[in-house]
């Protein structure tokens, strides 16, 4: 099991084109390996476009990324991502989208397909193909497939956006579940401010456009969460000062 | 009124019988006309004139041997241009730059009718089965490369991006990502490009053929022999369909993830 830190340094990212867009202002960040980083933001600040860069699939203007100590230039099988959007190959069955990544390697081990499956409660679905499943399902697969890569990181972007909150939760339970057995450094993107402080180590709070830190909240409540937590007077207070930081925006 | 729900799927047996339905109102109204004696029979002959004409020509050997010549101007033309244009059609939807480079010559080149190249052909490539070929090239290749190219085009983007963070290299999309997805599309521009080459085939044995189902109709006009012409028509629909159903089974063997959709 491997994992890593990520360090991003005064990154700045400009859209091009006929109205050029500032998305990311110097912003610098750290995640500590085996960490759970969440990002909360207001919608278009820039979110999705700093997990792309960290991921290697958007190029920055400036600054530096890096993870595990070596700089990021282009994306990389050490650090797996689960988008927002369904992006499980269609054209491969359950089993065979988990195996996608380690084949690619030339490592493919149908023990670490069925492990991971099974940790996502999906083995019965083995063979299905992914027009068969429902968008929780396939985003649990999406987890399982990026996991049995053995990333470093796992960069995650609203993953569970699509999702009815009866699904989120479970799917939630199961993240933590599942990133307790593995370890993995994780930076996850919400704008669902109680998913953030039920998930998180730290929350980063990001201010509008262009987007850049605006404050790093550290979360100690106990682990595991339990739900019932959203209750409790200081998981409230937490709630309340990022709202007070998100609203800034809007004025 | 459940039938005429909008994408409502229908029975098998409602299928079978409407299409049978329609076909036998076509033959019916034939029949009709051409016994009722209100069309004269040198514009249109009886459907037992054709099925007569059709059992001399298939005992004698020559309804196949024209068939056969046919078929392997249509299917030779068709694999030829195919086997270029769906590697290139996928390139050229993947790179934008081979597609700046491709894009306005090839959409110059694809409206230019067929027709008028019959002569340049023979002037080039001199008269024959070369030649017949290319007229089938000329027909589908442009239209094939655009359609290949649409379809490359139509992956989703964050569908590249989940390979690469996989492990997936910038040389490998094609192979492992766009050509798998687009596979099940690629196969209905075959099946739909297939039935234009078979409409271009009597115009490339519009010259200097010996034989083939578009010389002995073209043969047939001359002499009057009107059932000559109805069959070759016949013929050349018959294989139409049964490479389009050849095709449909195709994407169902090959893609069967295609079809679990909806
Ligand atoms: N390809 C692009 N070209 C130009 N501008 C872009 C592009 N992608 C994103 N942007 C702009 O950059 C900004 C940040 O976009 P991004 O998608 O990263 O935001 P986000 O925080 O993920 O938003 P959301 O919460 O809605 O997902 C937005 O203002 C967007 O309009
Ligand atoms: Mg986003």
């Amino acid at each position: 099991m491997n994992s890593a830190d990520i360090t991003v340094t005064d990154v700045t990212l400009r859209y091009g084109g006929k109205q050029p867009v500032l998305a990311l202002d110097r912003l610098s960040l750290d995640v500590k390996p085996n960490e759970f980083a969440v990002i909360v933001g207001p919608s278009g600040c820039g979110k999705s476009s700093l997990l792309y860069l960290i991921a290697g699939l958007e190029e920055r203007s400036g600054g530096s990324i890096t993870v595990g100590g070596s700089e990021v230039h282009g994306p990389g099988a050490d650090r797996g991502m689960v988008f927002q959007s369904y992006t499980l190959f269609p054209w491969l069955t359950v089993a065979e989208n988990v195996a996608y990544g380690p084949k690619r390697r030339g490592a493919a081990d149908p023990a670490v397909v069925a492990r991971y499956l099974e940790e996502v409660g999906l083995a019965a679905f083995a063979k299905h193909y992914p027009a068969q499943l429902s968008g929780g399902m396939k985003q649990r697969v999406a987890i399982a497939r990026a996991l049995a890569n053995d990333p470093a990181v796992l960069l995650m972007d609203e993953p569970f956006g699509a999702l009815d909150s009866q699904t989120r939760h479970a799917m939630q339970r199961l993240l933590l579940r599942v990133w307790d057995h593995t370890k993995k450094t994780v930076l996850f993107v919400t704008h669902d401010i109680e998913e953030a402080i039920l998930l998180a180590d730290r929350v980063f709070v990001m201010s509008g456009r262009p987007g850049q830190i605006r404050r790093v909240l550290t979360v100690d409540f106990p682990r595991p969460r339990h739900e019932d937590l959203v209750l409790d007077p200081a998981f409230i207070a937490m709630k309340r000062e990022i709202m007070g930081l998100l609203k800034q925006d809007e004025e | 009124m459940k039938l005429f729900t909008p994408y409502r799927a229908v029975s098998r047996g409602v299928t079978v019988s409407l299409g049978l339905a329609v076909w036998a109102l076509v033959i019916g109204a034939w029949t009709l006309v051409t016994y009722g004696g209100q069309v004269p029979e040198m514009f249109l002959p009886a459907p037992g004139k054709v099925a007569a004409t059709a059992w001399r020509l298939a005992e004698d050997g020559t309804l196949w041997e024209h068939t056969w010549a046919s078929a392997k101007v249509v299917l030779t033309g068709f694999a030829v241009s195919s086997v270029v244009a769906i590697p290139l059609g996928l390139y050229m939807g993947t790179y934008r730059v081979v597609q700046a480079g491709l894009e306005p010559l090839v959409n110059f080149i694809r409206y230019l009718p067929v027709t008028s190249f019959v002569p340049l052909f023979i002037l080039w490539i001199g008269i024959g089965f070369q030649q017949h070929i290319a007229v089938i090239i000329f027909g589908v290749f442009f239209q094939q490369l655009v359609m290949v190219a649409d379809a490359a085009r139509s992956v989703p983007r964050d569908l590249v991006n989940a390979a690469y963070t996989l492990g997936t290299t910038r040389g490998e999309t094609v192979r492992h990502i766009v050509f798998p997805y687009t596979l099940p599309m690629v196969l209905d521009v075959l099946r739909v490009t297939m039935g234009w080459a078979w409409t271009y085939l009597v115009v490339a044995e519009l010259v200097a053929a010996r034989a083939g189902l578009g010389y002995i109709s073209l043969k047939a006009a001359r002499g009057f022999q009107v059932d000559i012409i109805f069959l070759a028509i016949a013929m050349i629909g018959l294989l139409g369909l049964l490479t389009d159903q050849g095709f449909r089974l195709a994407r169902r063997l090959v893609a069967p993830w295609a079809e679990a959709v909806r």
